[in-house]
């Protein structure tokens, strides 16, 4: 049993079976594998995290940052005519993850297509159960632990289930799409980053990383989204589905400074254009201010909303979700993916743009289709794209594409 | 004078004859000589020769002598009544250690090596507990969920257990060692969104052991007792423990204590 999206858009508890899963009360299997008790630390006064070479291996930063590794997590189960109930709240969260998780899996199973060392390469992670993950970085005391979220920390190449405090709607992990979401970012850094545990990219601090965490955002909320529509138990092809964890009142009582949870539903319009503010802070801020006032969360509904108002009308999100799981990695140099945009940002930052980004995702829409031409057109549009420069920004754009007009121009 | 002398010398002989008994005996009037309340003097301390003092005891008196009295000192029959309170660490689902929460309940305990046996010191060794613990959490909270999605749930232990209790000395107190066996009832409810709470309930086989100290204190007097004869003297038993519960692969642990009275 889990608890699962009913046909009445409700989550009830509903029988399911877990198809990955190797040992039920520990919640271990192929996918993922849960741990509960563990920490994280980033603490810029931390010595092992200072002396840390600068050609670390992997593990050298896995222990520098891991406080405690944690245990297995045994969740509290009742066989009932066969049927496993989870007796405790925790227990009902734990195997909802893993089934979530596990759903998650099967939508990057179906978009990866034949990519299978790639999907090899996706599971296995741990995921951090109810983590204690602190961020000395943060200025702010009582932001300083992590609460009301779920993360993939790359560092340590782990999941992390912070505990909820201040939110009481559904628990994020609970949550499908930000699961989807979450998993989106692994892949995002298993191939756009090649699962570097410090990207180079990172050294490239303001308008480049900015841009890169702003499209690892917006594409894993498409993806996530992908994932709410993979089963008949979620939520049924949400593009709000951050709406189900998080509300208005709480988020502007605890968090101020991050963009309210409507603000990230890409299928409303008046979510999906750039803004003055947007562009001048990608422009002139560094990352860490840039990402603690949720910026890259704007940037990457704009990306996410011109994907789904490309590919919804015509029904074909499949073939966009496919393309973008090929366009983050594409040695072609003709038609380069992220990974190699980034390589090449590396030796000359100025090779990375809005528009630059926008065309990797265009050259990989199936060529002279209608979609590649609706996806150009909204990328165009919602990201501002010098217009009178066209087609040089995007030079993978159809011929036949028009800039679209659903968002106006933004003044200088 | 010649029958002065032969007395003198008997005199002597009685005199170094009585130091070998004892060294400060008083010299005996010539009217004492032979007095019973003399002779007592010589009698050991103790009996000497059960052997000999067998010869002088009826059957009757011998089988008397063996019947332990150690239930008229302490006559209570050892049936007690008591209410727990404490804390059950809970083992965490979520890996967090343990989940702490209330625990309640009721025990009622025989010591029934004090019926059944009659050596003064096996006597106070043996008890059997019959309890209940009970243990509930109602979210939402850290353990419990959230205001939109919670559970609560109820724990109650049922146990038989045998304990092995070491008075320390002639102190009211003893330490004890204890394992039963029993069941746990569990009921669970989970609340989604204002719908109505959907709940499960399993019987599970449960295993109890632990450790503690128990106290038994007589409310009444041995005088009170000896003057007025009561049959049975109500004592206070308390005790201080550590008892830990296996239940499926779960395992939680109690610390607490109980009160109660005693009979």
């Amino acid at each position: 049993m889990a608890l699962l999206y009913s046909n009445a858009g409700k989550l009830a508890p509903t029988e399911t079976q877990l198809d990955t899963i190797a040992n039920v009360a520990a919640l271990k299997g192929n996918v993922v594998n849960m741990v509960g008790g563990a920490g994280i630390s980033v603490d810029p006064n931390d010595p092992a995290q200072q002396n840390l070479p600068a050609n670390a291996s992997d593990r050298q930063v896995f222990d520098a940052f891991v406080k405690a590794r944690g245990t297995d997590v045994h969740a509290n189960l009742i066989d009932k005519s066969g049927v496993l109930w989870p007796a405790d709240f925790h227990s009902w969260a734990m195997v909802t993850t893993y089934w979530n998780f596990e759903q998650a899996f099967k939508y990057y199973q179906r978009v990866y297509d034949t990519d299978m060392v790639g999907l090899d390469l996706l599971q296995g992670a741990e995921v951090l159960y109810w983590a204690d993950f602190r961020d000395y970085y943060q200025q702010d005391p009582t932001q300083q632990q992590s609460t009301d979220n779920a993360l993939y920390y790359p560092l340590t190449r782990q999941f992390i289930i912070a505990p909820y405090f201040h939110f009481q709607k559904v628990p994020v992990s609970m949550n499908l799409g930000i699961v989807g979401h979450e998993m989106a970012h692994r892949v995002f850094t298993q191939k756009a980053y090649a699962n570097a545990v410090l990207p180079p990219i990172f050294s490239l601090d303001g308008f480049v990383l900015n841009i890169a965490k702003g499209f690892d955002e917006g594409l894993a909320d498409f993806h996530g989204y992908g994932v709410t529509c993979v089963t008949t138990g979620g939520p049924n092809c949400a593009t709000n589905f951050i709406e189900a964890s998080f509300d208005e009142e709480t988020m502007r009582r605890v968090f101020p400074r991050s963009p309210l949870p409507t603000t990230r539903d890409f299928s409303r319009s008046q979510n999906g254009c750039m803004s003055k503010e947007l562009r001048d802070s990608l422009v002139g801020l560094t990352t860490v201010s840039f990402t603690s006032q949720g910026f890259h969360y704007k940037l990457g509904t704009l990306v996410a909303s011109a994907l789904w108002h490309a590919s919804e009308p015509l029904g074909q999100t499949e073939a966009v979700q496919k393309g973008l799981i090929a366009a983050y990695d594409d040695s072609d140099p003709a038609n380069p993916g992220f990974r190699q945009v980034f390589d090449s940002a590396i030796a000359q930052p100025g090779n990375i743009s809005l528009g630059k980004m926008a065309d990797v995702i265009i050259g990989h829409m199936p060529e002279g289709t209608e979609l590649q031409k609706r996806v150009c057109e909204q990328l165009v549009d919602r990201l501002d794209i010098d217009r009178n420069a066209m087609p040089n920004p995007v030079p993978h754009c159809p011929s036949t594409a028009s800039v679209g007009d659903q968002c106006p121009a933004v003044p200088p | 004078m010649r029958s002065l002398l032969v007395l003198a010398l008997l005199a002597s002989t009685a005199a170094y004859a009585q130091k070998r008994r004892g060294e400060d005996a008083p010299l005996p009037y010539d009217d004492q000589g032979d007095d019973d309340d003399d002779r007592r003097r010589d009698l050991p301390r103790r009996s000497e020769g059960d052997r000999e003092r067998g010869l002088e005891e009826t059957e009757v008196e011998r089988q008397d002598r063996e019947i332990s009295l150690a239930g008229e000192d302490d006559p209570n029959i050892g049936i007690s009544a008591e209410v727990i309170l404490g804390a059950n660490l809970l083992d965490s689902s979520r890996a967090q250690g343990v989940e702490p929460m209330f625990m309640g309940g009721i025990r009622i305990t025989w010591e029934w090596s004090r019926t059944l046996l009659s050596d003064e010191f096996w006597r106070e060794i043996f008890f059997a507990d019959v309890s209940w613990f009970g243990s509930t959490a109602r979210g939402p909270g850290g353990f419990g969920g959230t205001t939109d999605i919670f559970n609560s749930v109820n724990y109650h232990h049922f146990t038989l257990a045998q304990a092995f209790a070491y008075p320390l000395g002639r102190t009211p107190l003893s330490v004890y060692a204890q394992g039963g066996i029993g069941f746990s009832y569990q009921q669970s409810n989970i609340y989604i969104q204002g719908a109505d709470p959907v709940g499960i309930s399993a019987v599970r086989f449960l295993l109890q052991y632990g450790l503690g100290i128990r106290v038994r204190i007589h409310l009444v007097s041995e005088e009170v007792f000896r003057q007025q004869g009561y049959v049975g003297i109500p004592c206070i038993s308390f005790r201080i423990e550590v008892t830990r519960f296996r239940r499926a692969y779960m395992d939680d642990t109690f610390i607490g204590a109980s009160l109660g009275i005693t009979f």
